[in-house]
């Protein structure tokens, strides 16, 4: 009962464990796209860059 | 030979050039060839004294990024005692509104270049219809150095320091008195007078003997149309160390010989073709190449990869290969002629009872086209030959960000023309309406191209050293 009990705990923590790592890791997605996208926001731009078509 | 001021009251000279700077010194150098004595009128001393420099404080208006007491010496030599030495011819395209052309000065280039100890090669080479590299050299002359024994020894040239040419006397259209502040007030008469006293002073010591006599005209544009050549940090970029020098080394290996910039600097300037066709002013980009660890390069990378994606594998790539590196354009240009440009008197004097310099000062918006359009050609010159990637820095987008780096040539305020209702001097620097009064330096370039101006100053000297000598034959 006691090696039950803890095995029932253990599958729970798991449970919770398996459920708190994936949220973390998709915030911190989110966090680190919306961060890369405003990494080098535009208004700090410095330069106005001669391009070809091709560049873009 | 140097003077003291009973000395200078004993004799009588044909000739006074007020100033000893390059232009002053080219002029006696000249007529000394042809045994002609001349004074030499030096406000300043044998070397730097605070006194004399006080002279050249002012009030300035506008975008000019400077103070002026800083900029030109007052002393022996003039401001060739702190110049950088780099010179080039002016561009033939460059004399459109002048009244003499180009081959009227190119007589005198080989003694001015022996003057500034440099080679007479000015060399360039179109790289496309658009732009030409071009070649500097660079004069390691200061005229103390060069010249104060020479003077000291010399029969003809004599040297008066520490005097101050404060006013004139005029009798019709001649001028027939100087007056001189030394150790006393003296006053000697001569037959030519040249005001050879760079760039702002000429026009400043023009407008006070205005107001002190009634003969010089109210209508010379006096102070007026005053330039500068801005000098700016205009663009960046990245590029393919490897490509770019074998690109531009092949052809103009030997023109490397400009500048410690960087690794390597190149100088890039618009053909006639380009000026006309764009309507922009002339200009003297200098781009360079940096190693990676120089500031811009990551940034510009970054900056370039959010607005070109596309271009992603192939800079990973170089960056890889080892083969990228970082890019600096950096330019000094010409400004046009504005009529609200100009040199007035303040209403403070300096110690010698000469009102003091008031600048008025602003770019125009067509000097920032010309910057980012060189920016623009080189940029697409780069894309065609897979170069690398430039870009215009948004500081010269628009005037409100703009300062320029510079305000070290002082051009215009006695320019040269034909009328004398828009020029001051005539094409031999003579005063419009006034007989013996020649003016000399860069104040009297109607317009100043890119060149560092020194170089056109000495030719204008030597040209006119010849002139007086003609014109004291009949006499
Ligand atoms: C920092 C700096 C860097 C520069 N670098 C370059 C360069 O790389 N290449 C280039 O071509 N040019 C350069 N220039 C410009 C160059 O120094 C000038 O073009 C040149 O010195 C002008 O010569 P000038 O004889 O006309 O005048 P100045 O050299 O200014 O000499 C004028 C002389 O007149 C004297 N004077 C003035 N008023 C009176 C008076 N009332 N009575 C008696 N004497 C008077 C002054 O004391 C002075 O000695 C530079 C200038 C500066 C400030």
């Amino acid at each position: 009962m006691h090696n039950k009990l803890i095995n029932f705990d253990r599958r729970k923590f798991n449970k919770i464990f398996i459920l708190n790592i994936t949220f973390f890791l998709t915030t911190k997605f989110f966090l680190l796209k919306e961060n890369f996208l405003n990494y080098y926001p535009k208004n700090i731009r410095k330069i106005k860059w001669i391009l070809s078509k091709n560049d873009l | 030979m140097i003077l003291k001021d009973d000395e200078i009251l004993k004799k009588k000279f044909q000739i006074v050039i007020c100033g000893s700077g390059p232009a002053g010194i080219s002029i006696a150098l000249e007529l000394e060839k042809k045994k002609i004595e001349c004074l030499i009128i030096e406000a300043g001393d044998e070397f730097y004294s605070e006194k004399a420099q006080s002279r050249y404080k002012g009030e300035v208006y506008g975008n000019f990024p400077e103070d002026l007491s800083v900029l030109r010496l007052s002393q022996f030599g003039g401001t060739s005692g702190h110049w950088g030495g780099t010179c080039r011819t002016l561009d033939n395209y460059d004399f459109q509104n002048w009244p003499i052309k180009k081959s009227e000065i190119d007589p005198f280039l080989d003694s001015s270049c022996e003057i500034l100890n440099i080679p007479k090669s000015f060399r360039e080479k179109n790289i496309n219809n658009n732009l030409k590299i071009i070649e500097f050299q660079e004069s390691k002359v200061r005229f103390y150095e060069k010249y104060y024994e020479h003077i000291k020894r010399s029969k003809f040239i004599n040297l008066a320091l520490n005097c101050i040419f404060f006013n004139i006397k005029m009798s019709g259209n001649k001028v027939t008195e100087l007056f001189l502040k030394s150790t006393k007030d003296i006053s000697i008469k001569t037959n030519f007078l040249v005001l050879a006293c760079g760039g702002i002073e000429n026009s400043r010591l023009l407008l006070w003997f205005r107001e002190n006599n009634k003969e010089i005209s109210k209508d010379l544009p006096i102070g007026n149309y005053w330039m500068e050549h801005p000098f700016k940090k205009i663009g960046s970029g990245v590029g393919n160390f490897k490509a770019i020098r074998k690109n531009f080394e092949n052809n103009f290996e030997s023109f490397k010989n400009f500048r410690n910039w960087g690794n390597f600097t190149v100088s890039i300037s618009p053909t006639q073709n380009l000026i006309s066709q764009k309507n922009i002013l002339n200009s003297a980009v200098f781009l360079t190449l940096h190693d990676r660890n120089n500031d811009n390069f990551k940034n510009n990378i970054k900056d370039l990869l959010c607005v070109a994606p596309s271009l992603s594998n192939h800079i990973l790539d170089l960056f890889n290969k080892d083969l990228l590196c970082g890019i600096t354009l950096s330019s000094s240009w010409e400004q046009n002629p504005q009529l609200e440009n100009r040199i007035t008197l303040s209403s403070s004097k300096d110690f010698s009872g000469i009102p003091l310099t008031k600048l008025n000062y602003q770019l125009s918006d067509l000097s920032l086209q010309t910057a980012n359009e060189m920016v623009n050609q080189i940029g697409n010159y780069f894309i065609d030959k897979d170069l690398g990637r430039l870009g215009a820095y948004k500081t010269i987008e628009n005037l409100s960000s703009f300062v320029s780096e510079a305000g070290y040539h002082h051009i215009g305020g006695t320019i040269m023309g034909k009328s004398k209702k828009s020029s001051v001097v005539d094409k031999n620097l003579k005063l419009h309406n006034i007989e013996n009064l020649y003016i000399c330096g860069s104040s009297v370039f109607p317009t100043g191209g890119h060149a560092n101006p020194t170089l056109s100053i000495v030719q204008l000297s030597l040209r006119l050293g010849e002139h007086l000598i003609k014109r004291l034959k009949t006499i």
